[in-house]
């Protein structure tokens, strides 16, 4: 139950010193500063001097490694219903997590009371992991080094004026409306916050970093007599409110949640079982998170707990597909500036032509296995200690005209929005649900369908993928990624493709 | 220990200072501990104490909610400004509001909430559970290969309320709970499945040997797996999925579902939603239920709720707005963490234990799907239809004949709530304060092959 890996849209979630260094080197190339340097002082009233101190707490009782997350984050969300904000909120969250590590053995413990006394008590208690008299780890001098900022933004939204927010609101509340007389419903939500970080470890790496991100989503329902159906849709990123103008207005997210409920108006049954499957491109990379990213965290495969555990080098997929990971575009939901240890995110390929080339790393799994971080130790927040997570996870483009993919199925399913998935890591089972997709017949879009579970091997679906698509697209909105109870906001992309075989979870039984 | 109780009722005095027309404070403070071993080591060893402090503003109408887990004094009255400041942009809804204050009180009955007995265990013990359950489970059965971790946690809860009506309550709840996960393979074939008790006192946890026992029943019996072709036929839920499907029941009845129209049983009251054979119930007073509670999060007293009776909708679950606003009793069935505001959440939630013995339910089956898990999305709430990835038994003339995996199963939640024709006697609550027993719905459409 614990184990279970999801994803769901919001509001609907070292080898040695060496490698140590290599990840400090590469923290420290960056050039512009991502923040404000002083954010240790402005929000945690701590310096170099009180870190030491802590971090040698941490290592007295024999531990090789710890680390002290400081975080101050600011949320803020308006709710609008019925011509009317319902409510307005706004909050802080702040607190220190101190990890402290020997081997792969970690003890943690946090604390909201940033006063040195009650740091080092958190400090003693997650000392307590290790218990090695002999050992000699020795806290490094600490710098601070200055990140890249792949955030640039504008427009804070966090420190926006609410009625700035609340244009948008009006945008999309008005948009929606007009659509169709079959709107009856249309809310709407803007959530945002900023996360003040500040990081330091018994290397000596130290950083701060902002961390801004924000999810604007309206939701329609439609009637029809007594039909009801709800559409859903949601813009956003490490971006601030410039994402509107730049990107994408507020208007077209409402048409697109209006399009969908409307449309959901005459959605048919299908039967259940195997078909052929064309996934639309965005948010079907939702299969490679599920199918492919999940099971390539290298927490579950250096346990070989993982479907791919001691599979590098064999064939996962067919010779079209080349899966990413890549924390590295600017101001995308999934990118970071610097990961929640002190690694500098990087471009993973997973999948090359089929091939399987790696996994996702933390520090711990990189030095269990030998390799070299690859920037994927993620947190939730200060309350929690990083694993191996996903960023930004897509599949490079391939050579088939996305028309061409179509007329190519005689009869199959076009899969275009998604609810969410979920996999078993160990069986490499996952299961996604459609909440868009149309029959196609003859190689033409016909009949819209009702919302439907996909449910596929990863593996056995990767090797599938028959044809692959030329317009690589990433997702938008608010795709959030939950594992051993952590979220995280993470990204996808995925030109169209076309998979010979998916079980469809219909609710009819072909004649 | 900080005075929570002192510290709400001034942020209620301070708020109202400041102009609020009607506001509540709400403060959730909890210790956590928890650790992890795998193959009998130790992983991780977390412990933590935290905090949080959520207000509620009414004014003019408008609401606002503001939060803090900093509770200087500074701080607070900061937090404090800014809900009166946002609430400048809210709007007026008539149907905002406290709840009614002849609704508040604290249940005097005996509820069983704080286990003392779980502070005194030590934690070599605690890890020692942990590695029993683990390794009786590993060494049960030779083709369990790999562990997937075997943890406890245990912990406690306190929530104090105070509102601007003068109600002022507070209680704290422990829990502890056991789990492991396990992996078995045969054939070249990996499997993993896990089991668990949380509860909140640990003399009602499973022991490690039970625990450990079980998942490594559950997984070596998925061993072989297979598909099967696409079909119709009749579906037993165990307890877990079952309870599953009750719990949307509980969302689907929320009142803030129904006025929003984003709910299957919009304008079902009074109707037949279900089968005779089920009854539905939430009782926060239910004494020994993991999810028993002396008030819920608008301080209104709580009572036992049954909203669905024989196969009809008896009531919506309502809270002190949506009650307003649908004009329908409050139900006092609302749940809150300090970052928001009060939302319909269970307490002690169940489907009524039947008279059939387990068994003999399966028994009954010529040829149909024993359900073991479905995949968490794959439910519509506003038309009740469902489509999810399952896995269990595939039943033969009355006992099972071989577990199955890759499949679907869809269709419409009502339809197959009316479709029960037999519910279990094994009523039990395993993790938290939902519970069913096994269901028997005469037909579902299984997608496969």
């Amino acid at each position: 139950m614990k184990r279970r890996d999801f994803i769901g849209r919001t509001s609907m979630t070292l080898a040695a010193a060496a490698a140590s260094e290599a990840w400090l080197t590469s923290v420290l190339r960056g050039q512009a500063s991502a923040a404000t340097p002083d954010i240790f002082g402005t929000y945690f009233g701590v310096g170099p001097e009180e870190m030491k101190r802590l971090l040698e707490i941490c290592l007295s009782r024999g531990a090789d490694f710890a680390d002290l997350f400081f975080e101050h984050r600011v949320a803020s969300s308006l709710f609008f219903e019925e011509e009317k904000v319902k409510a307005a909120s706004r909050g802080i969250d702040a607190g220190v997590g101190v990890r402290v590590v020997k081997g792969d053995q970690v003890g943690f413990a946090f604390s909201e009371d940033l006063s040195m006394e009650s740091l080092s008590t958190a400090a003693r208690t997650a000392s307590a992991i290790a218990n090695d008299a002999a050992a000699k780890a020795k806290v490094m001098p600490i710098g601070l080094a200055k990140l890249k900022n792949l955030y640039p933004i504008g427009d804070l939204a966090t420190e926006a004026d609410l009625n700035r927010k609340l244009g948008f609101i009006n945008e999309a509340n008005k948009t929606a409306r007009a659509y169709s007389p079959k709107i009856t419903r249309v809310t709407c939500s803007f959530n945002d916050e900023v996360k003040y970080l500040a990081y330091a470890n018994s290397d000596g790496v130290s950083w701060t970093d902002m961390q801004p991100v924000f999810v604007f989503s309206t939701s329609c329902i439609a009637e029809e007599g007594t039909n009801r159906q709800t559409g859903y849709e949601s813009g956003g990123g490490r971006i601030g409110l410039e994402y509107f103008a730049k990107k994408r207005p507020a208007a077209d997210i409402a048409r697109e949640a209006a399009r969908l409920s409307v449309t959901l108006l005459e959605a048919k049954d299908i039967e259940a079982g195997p078909m052929t499957v064309v996934l639309g491109p965005k948010d079907s990379g939702v299969l490679l998170h599920e199918a492919v990213g999940h099971g390539l965290e290298a927490d579950f495969n250096r346990k070989n707990l993982s479907n791919y555990s001691g599979r590098v080098g064999q064939r996962v997929a067919s010779d079209l597909c080349t899966v990413v990971d890549e924390g590295l575009f600017e101001n995308m939901r999934g990118t970071i500036n610097v990961d929640d240890e002190g690694g500098a995110p990087t471009s993973t390929v997973l999948i090359e032509n089929g091939i399987l080339k790696g996994y996702l790393h933390d520090r711990i799994s990189a030095q269990a296995m030998k390799v070299n971080a690859t920037g994927n130790g993620r947190r939730q927040s200060y309350a929690y200690s990083p694993m191996p997570r996903m960023t930004n996870t897509y599949m490079r483009p391939g050579k088939s005209d996305p028309e061409e993919i179509l007329k190519s199925v005689k009869r199959g399913i076009y899969a275009k929005k998604f609810g969410g998935g979920q996999v078993d890591i160990t069986k490499g089972d996952f299961t996604f649900s459609v909440n868009e997709s149309y029959l196609i017949e003859d190689g033409k879009l016909t009949t819209p369908l009702k919302g439907v579970t996909l449910i596929g091997n990863g593996p056995d679906v990767m090797t599938k993928v028959t044809m692959v698509g030329n317009d690589l697209q990433f997702a938008d909105g608010g795709w959030t990624c939950g594992k051993n109870g952590q979220s995280v906001p993470v990204g996808m992309g995925i030109p169209t493709c076309k998979v010979s075989e998916i079980t469809v979870g219909g609710s009819k039984v072909k004649a | 220990m900080n005075d929570y109780r002192q510290l709400a009722t001034d942020v209620v005095a301070e708020l109202k200072r400041q102009g609020a027309d009607a506001c509540d404070v709400f403060v959730a403070n909890t210790t956590d501990f928890s650790t992890e071993v795998r193959l009998g080591r130790i992983e991780k060893l977390e412990q933590s104490i935290s905090k949080g402090l959520g207000m509620r503003v009414f004014k003019g109408g408008a609401m606002a909610l503001t939060y803090t887990t900093d509770f200087a004094d500074k701080s607070v009255k900061s937090i404090a400004a800014q809900a009166l400041d946002i609430v400048k942009v809210s709007n007026p809804d008539e149907f905002n509001g406290l709840a009614p204050r002849e609704s508040l009180g604290v249940y005097d009955g005996k509820l069983m909430l704080f286990d003392e007995s779980i502070a005194s265990i030590p934690t070599d013990r605690k890890i020692d559970m942990a590695r029993e359950a683990e390794e009786i489970g590993m060494k049960s059965d030779k083709r369990i290969t790999n562990s997937n971790t075997a943890g406890w946690s245990d912990g406690t809860y306190q929530v104090t309320l105070a509102t601007s009506d003068g109600f002022v309550g507070q209680y704290r709840t422990t829990n502890a709970g056991l789990y492991v996960g396990l992996i078995a393979e045969e054939g070249g074939v990996k499997q993993t499945d896990s089991w668990y008790s949380f509860q909140r006192y640990a003399n009602k946890l499973l022991t490690p040997k039970e625990v450990g026992l079980e998942a490594a029943r559950r997984v070596t019996s998925k061993l072989g797996a297979r598909k099967v072709k696409s079909q119709t036929v009749p579906l037993v839920v165990d307890p877990t999925m079952a309870q599953r499907m009750i719990g949307a029941f509980f969302g689907a009845a929320s009142g803030r579902s129904v006025y929003r129209k984003s709910s299957f049983l919009v304008g079902k009251l009074g109707e037949a939603i279900a089968s005779p054979l089920v009854s539905i119930v939430d009782d926060a007073t239910l004494a020994d239920g993991p999810g028993c509670r002396p008030f819920d999060a608008e301080g209104v007293k709580s009572s036992r709720v049954p909203f669905i009776e024989k196969g009809v909708l008896k009531s919506y679950l309502c809270d002190s707005y949506s009650s307003r606003r649908l004009k329908m009793p409050l139900t006092g069935t609302t749940n809150r963490g300090y970052q928001g505001g009060p939302n319909i959440g269970a307490s002690n939630l169940f489907l009524m234990a039947g008279d059939r013995d387990p068994k003999d339910i399966i028994k009954s089956v010529k040829s149909g799907l024993y359900l073991r898990t479905m995949s968490a999305q794959g439910f519509n709430p506003v038309t009740g239809d469902f489509s999810h990835g399952a896995t269990g038994h595939w039943i033969e003339n009355g006992e099972f004949a071989y577990p199955v995996q890759e499949i679907t199963i869809a269709g419409n939640v009502i339809t197959a709530f009316k479709n029960i024709t037999a519910v279990g006697n094994d009523l039990k609550f395993r993790a938290g304060g939902v519970a069913s027993p096994t269901l028997l719905i005469s037909e579902i459409t299984v997608g496969g092959a």
